[in-house]
């Protein structure tokens, strides 16, 4: 726990420091589409991880707050510092909305249904041009932070984006280790005994959900100032597809987990980017090779060695393997 | 008991009844608990003791009957809110949370106690640091009186069969209930350790739960914990007594024995 609170601070401030240190666009559009996924994939992760079901629908979140943040500020020329934080706070609204109908449901039906969602939201976005603009998107998403002050450089977008991370990671830190947290936990491992000791299986999935809706939105927001145009592909399922990713080869159920998956996918996106046509194939097999060998993701099988190499009593060693 | 049951039961349940399709599990059962019992529930396999458990705290909707708990109509609620009420069991079919180590199970078990607003888990405060400290002492407190301290970070699912029932145990006794329930809870115990679990079981009436019921198959522990025992059979009532009337009594016998030859 503080292990991993260290671990977490350690990353932010290290991360701080990259802009200074780094002039290159190329290398700064990279760290700045890592930290977004992180973002993305934290959120999911309260899903996936601390709910313990598995959401195909997370693009609802993350194009609800793009939306919300494109509209506000080519509609009514809002900056930055309002649109993004509202963008969070209408995606939780949908979150709500969807989670109660959907967190009344298990298993493959979550699935599906979360998933529906998405496509739903996806067909209005298409469809609904007095609005949305259509298929054409919305194009000239301003650029400015705070009135007229605009964002000109990437260096400045990283800043923003690594501030967004810092909050989605303090709110996901207190919520996985508060009560909240453990009672999340609780119902994931085992539904009947959470109940038997006062948990609300409904109301913690619901606030697990919420909380990811609303780190989703934010991503969101900043997603459609820093490439400054929104189309109904944000709710496509390529989105979804890299996050889970992230989350399984990262590990989910952890807090670096997700961090750590983003930043390796993002690196590998860009570095298979040759082979256009086998990447998803490629990805495909990668998360294969996840499921099969590391279901746990990354950070299980760290755990997993550390818990092999750290020294064990003998005499519970034999007692284990006398039952 | 003589002197307790003027007083008012901590339950009551009356004419419980649960049909599922055509069969009746449970069939118009009615009983008390009061505070400062510990009360067995036995009966051949399939009578209907764990539908009554499931009845008594949410699980299954009764089909007919009333459950009450400290005078409160507890019928049709759900569980979670009934185990807010303080009344907290276990579970026939080992249920523990496998991967979280002992400690962290027993300290998830203080969920009732540590419950907080949502402003306070995003921004806590010295009130959440206190409860939080609080909840790992008495969790720490637990597993030493469960006798799992060696065990204390180990991983639920490396336990063996005995410690796994008395985590299960430790995790209910985190809740703080005032009614405990344990399904089976000796099952795949040997013995030895049936009788320091019913020993363990003893002390903890009056001192950290007001009352306890207990279903289990070894006699042995049963009759040696119960104040009051009372024994169903094909769903319905078919004695109630102190444990020596009850191991004297011949419709006991026959239901678990069958018909002796005339």
């Amino acid at each position: 726990m503080t292990l991993e609170r260290n671990i977490l601070l350690a990353l932010l401030a290290g991360a701080a420091l990259l802009p200074f240190a780094v002039s290159d666009q190329y290398i700064l559009h990279l760290a700045i589409m890592a930290l977004f996924y992180a973002v993305l994939a934290t959120s999911l992760n309260l899903v996936v991880g601390y709910v313990g079901e598995f959401s195909l629908g997370h693009t609802a979140f993350l194009g609800t707050g793009a939306y919300t943040a494109a509209l506000l500020s080519t509609q009514a020329g809002l900056p930055m510092w309002i649109t993004i934080p509202l963008a969070g706070l209408v995606s939780a609204v949908f979150g709500f909305a969807i989670g109660a109908i959907t967190l009344r449901l298990q298993g493959p039906y979550f699935v599906i249904v979360t998933l529906s969602f998405a496509e739903v939201l996806r067909i209005v976005a298409n469809n609904w041009i007095a609005v949305t603009n259509g298929p054409m998107g919305l194009a000239g998403v301003g650029q400015n932070l705070f009135g007229d002050m605009a964002v000109t450089d990437k260096a400045g977008f990283f800043l923003i984006v690594l501030g967004i991370a810092a909050v989605a990671l303090y709110l996901s830190y207190r919520f996985v280790y508060s009560n909240a947290g453990r009672a999340a936990v609780a119902v994931r491992e085992n539904r009947f005994v959470a109940q038997s000791i006062g948990v609300d299986p409904f109301g913690t999935a619901m606030q697990a959900f919420v909380l990811g809706a609303f780190l989703a939105g934010l991503a969101g927001g900043f997603y459609a100032h820093y490439i400054s145009f929104v189309g109904p592909e944000v709710f496509r399922f390529s989105f979804m597809a890299t996050m889970i990713i992230m989350v399984l080869l990262g590990g989910k159920g952890t807090l670096i987990g997700p961090l750590a998956g983003a930043v390796i996918v993002t690196v590998l996106e860009e570095y298979l980017r040759e082979m256009q046509e086998l990447r998803l194939t490629l990805f495909g097999l990668i998360v294969m090779a996840i499921v099969l060998f590391l279901p746990n993701g990354l950070m299980g099988f760290i755990a997993l060695r550390r818990e092999q190499q750290a020294p064990r009593p003998t005499l519970n060693a034999a007692k284990e393997r006398t039952v | 008991m003589t002197a307790t049951t003027d007083r008012q039961p901590l339950l009551r349940a009356d004419d419980l009844t649960m049909t599922f399709g055509g069969i009746t599990a449970v069939k118009d059962f009615s009983f008390h608990i009061q505070p400062g019992e510990i009360v067995g529930l036995i009966g051949p396999n399939g009578a209907g003791k764990t539908t009554c458990f499931n009845m008594l705290t949410g699980f299954y909707a009764p089909s007919n009957g009333r459950v009450r708990f400290k005078g409160q109509d507890i019928t049709n609620r759900k569980p979670h809110a009934i185990a807010r009420l303080g009344l907290v069991r276990s579970f026939q079919k080992t249920n523990v949370m496998k991967r979280l180590t002992v400690f962290e199970n027993v300290l998830t078990g203080h969920y009732m106690a540590s419950r907080q607003s949502l402003l306070a888990t995003f921004f806590p405060g010295e009130a959440v640091r206190r409860a939080e400290r609080e909840a790992r002492e008495s969790a720490a407190a637990i597993v030493e009186t469960m006798g799992l301290a060696q065990r204390m970070n180990a991983p639920a699912h490396r336990l063996s069969c005995g410690e796994l029932r008395l985590l299960e145990v430790a995790v209910a006794l985190a809740a703080k209930p005032s009614l405990l329930m344990l399904d089976e809870p000796a099952a795949g115990l040997n013995s030895h350790e049936a009788g320091t679990f019913g020993a363990v079981l003893k002390t903890l009436v009056g001192r950290s739960i007001d009352a306890l019921l207990i279903v289990e198959h070894n006699m042995d522990l049963v009759m040696s914990v119960s104040d009051r025992i009372v024994v169903l059979n094909f769903g319905r009532k078919l004695a109630e007594g102190r444990p020596a009337e009850i191991l004297e009594n011949r419709q006991v016998a026959e239901a678990y024995l069958g018909k002796a030859a005339a």
